[in-house]
C-alpha cells in the first residue's frame, strides 16, 4: 500500500543513491545465497507473484487515494528473501513506465521490501501459534504499519510532507483539496475530515482494506491448496 | 498500464532506432537521465525534452500512448511541484520537467526496444536467476492482465458487483485475486515445465553481437556525446 510515486528529480541524491545501494546489495547477496537449482523452480512462482502485484498496483481504488500492491502477502507466499526480490523486479518495471521516478526505485524497494519480508517472516512465525487467518491478519497489518510509518518519516525528511499538518500524504486531486489552511481536506460522501484525522483515516482504510483482502485470500488458500502458502522449507527460501 | 501498448511499438517498429543496438540506446538513455536529473537550467530542460521528443518522432512511436504514459508522472511532479512553487515559479516547473523528461527518456529506449533484447543485454552483467525474474514477470503480466479483465467482466455478469454492497465487493475482489492467483501458480509451474522441454536452462542465450556497431549506433554515440558535453558545460557555467 505504501509505494510512493515520487517523480525523478525530488530525492536528493544524499537519499536515493544509498537507497540504490542498499536495495542492490540486498537482491544481490539473496541471489548469491540462494541455491541456484532449488530456486529456479521457484521462478515462475516468483515471477508469477510480481505480476499479481504489477497488475493490482495499476489498479486505483476508487473511493481511496492509494492502491494495493499485495507486498505482505507476497512475503506470506513466497517468503521474505524471494518477495524482496520481486518487489524490486516490480518497482524497477514500473519506473521504467512511468509510474514513479527511476530515482525513487532503491527508496521503494527498501520500504515496500521490508512490507514483505515482515509480512513473511512473522506470518511463518505466528502459523503454528495462531493459524493460517489470524497470522495473516497480524502479519499484513504490522508489515503495512512499519512501512506506512517508514514512508511518511522519509517523506517528511526530504521535505515533501508537513508531519504536523498531514500535507502532503494523499496524492491525488480528487478526493483531497488544500483550502489555504495548509491542511489535508478528506471527503467522504457527507463526512469532511481535515490535517491528520483526514491522513490517518484514509491511511487507515487503505491498511484494513488491503489486511482485509489479503487474509480472505490467504483463507481462501488454505482452504483449496495450503501447499501455495510458504510451501518451502527455510533453506530452499533463505 | 499500456504495457501492452509500448510493446507493441517496440516489436513492430521499423525505425532507424528500432534497428539500432542496445548498449548504444542503453547509453543514450543513460546519458539523458543524469542530464535531465542533474541539471538545474530550465531551458536545458526543454531542450532536451524537445530532443527526445524528435527522438521519439523519428522512431515513429505512437504519440498519443506516450502522451498517455506521460500524463502520470506529470501529475505526480505538479504535486511536488506545489511545494517547490513556494520558493520560484522556475523551481516549480524545473521539477515538472525532470519527472516528464526522465519518464520520456526511458519510454524512448521502450518503445524502440523490445524488453526480451533489454533482458538479453542485461543477462551479461546481471545475475541470471534476476534476468529470468524479469522475463518471467513480463511473460506473465499479459496474462494475467487478460484473465483478471474477464474475471472482473464475470464477476459483474452474474451480479458479483454491486454498488452499495461493499462488504460482497471486498470478499468477492478476494476471491477474484484469490483465483487469480491459484490460475497463475498452476500456469506458472506448467510454464516452467513447458520452458524445461524446450532446453531452457536458465538466463537468455544472447544470439547478437553487441559490439558491432552499425552506423545508427555510432549516431546515438555521437548524440550521447553531445549531451554529455553540453551538460558538463551549463554545469561548468553554473
Amino acid at each position: 500500500m505504501s509505494h510512493i510515486h515520487i517523480s525523478d528529480g525530488i530525492i536528493p541524491p544524499v537519499w536515493w543513491i544509498p537507497g540504490y545501494v542498499i536495495c542492490l546489495a540486498i537482491v544481490f547477496s539473496i541471489l548469491r545465497k540462494t541455491d541456484l537449482e532449488r530456486i529456479r523452480q521457484r521462478v515462475p512462482t516468483v515471477a508469477m507473484m510480481a505480476a499479481v502485484m504489477l497488475v493490482t498496483m495499476s489498479v486505483p481504488l476508487g473511493f481511496l487515494p492509494f492502491h494495493m500492491n499485495f507486498a505482505a502477502l507476497a512475503g506470506m507466499m513466497l517468503g521474505p528473501a524471494l518477495s524482496f526480490v520481486s518487489v524490486f523486479v516490480v518497482n524497477l518495471i514500473l519506473a521504467l513506465l512511468g509510474h514513479g521516478g527511476i530515482t525513487a526505485v532503491g527508496i521503494n524497494t527498501l520500504t515496500i521490501g521490508i512490507e514483505a519480508a515482515l509480512g513473511g517472516a512473522l506470518f511463518k512465525y505466528l502459523k503454528s501459534k495462531f493459524g493460517g487467518t489470524a497470522s495473516a491478519a497480524i502479519s499484513t497489518l504490522s508489515a503495512l504499519l512499519l512501512s506506512t510509518v517508514l514512508i511518511i518519516l522519509f517523506l517528511s525528511s526530504i521535505g515533501v510532507v508537513d508531519i504536523w499538518s498531514g500535507e502532503g500524504l494523499l496524492h491525488t486531486h480528487e478526493e483531497h483539496e488544500d483550502h489555504g489552511s495548509g491542511d489535508v481536506v478528506y471527503r467522504l460522501g457527507f463526512v469532511i475530515l481535515t490535517g491528520w484525522g483526514a491522513v490517518l483515516a484514509v491511511i487507515l482504510a487503505g491498511i484494513l482494506l488491503e489486511t482485509v483482502i489479503s487474509v480472505l485470500i490467504i483463507r481462501f488458500f488454505m482452504k483449496v491448496r495450503s501447499d501455495i502458502v510458504q510451501p518451502v522449507s527455510e533453506e530452499n527460501r533463505q | 498500464m499500456h504495457l501492452s501498448a509500448v510493446d507493441q511499438m517496440a516489436n513492430n517498429g521499423s525505425s532507424v532506432f528500432h534497428r539500432a543496438g542496445v548498449p548504444s540506446k542503453l547509453l543514450l538513455v543513460l546519458v539523458l537521465l543524469v542530464s535531465i536529473i542533474g541539471t538545474g537550467h530550465i531551458i536545458y530542460l526543454g531542450v532536451l525534452i524537445g530532443f527526445i521528443t524528435v527522438l521519439l518522432i523519428v522512431s515513429r512511436a505512437q504519440l498519443k500512448e506516450i502522451v498517455h504514459l506521460l500524463l502520470y508522472p506529470a501529475v505526480f511532479s505538479s504535486l511536488f511541484a506545489l511545494f517547490k512553487l513556494q520558493e520560484s515559479l522556475t523551481a516549480g516547473i524545473i521539477v515538472i520537467l525532470r519527472g516528464t523528461g526522465a519518464a520520456l527518456a526511458t519510454l524512448f529506449l521502450l518503445a524502440t526496444t523490445p524488453w526480451i533484447e533489454i533482458f538479453a543485454f542485461l543477462s551479461a552483467y546481471l545475475p541470471g536467476l534476476l534476468v529470468d525474474i524479469f522475463l518471467f514477470t513480463y511473460r506473465s503480466f499479459f496474462i494475467l492482465a487478460d484473465r483478471l479483465g474477464n474475471l472482473l467482466r464475470s464477476i459483474r455478469l452474474r451480479g458479483g458487483y454491486h454498488s452499495l454492497n461493499p462488504l460482497m465487493n471486498i470478499k468477492n475482489m478476494a476471491s477474484v485475486v484469490g483465483l487469480l492467483i491459484l490460475n497463475s501458480f498452476e500456469m506458472s509451474e506448467r510454464m516452467y515445465k513447458v520452458y524445461l522441454l524446450r532446453g531452457y536452462t536458465g538466463g537468455i542465450p544472447v544470439t547478437r553481437n553487441w559490439w558491432k556497431l552499425t552506423y545508427t549506433d555510432g549516431v546515438i554515440i555521437f548524440l550521447s556525446l553531445l549531451i554529455v558535453i553540453g551538460t558538463v558545460i551549463l554545469w561548468r557555467l553554473w
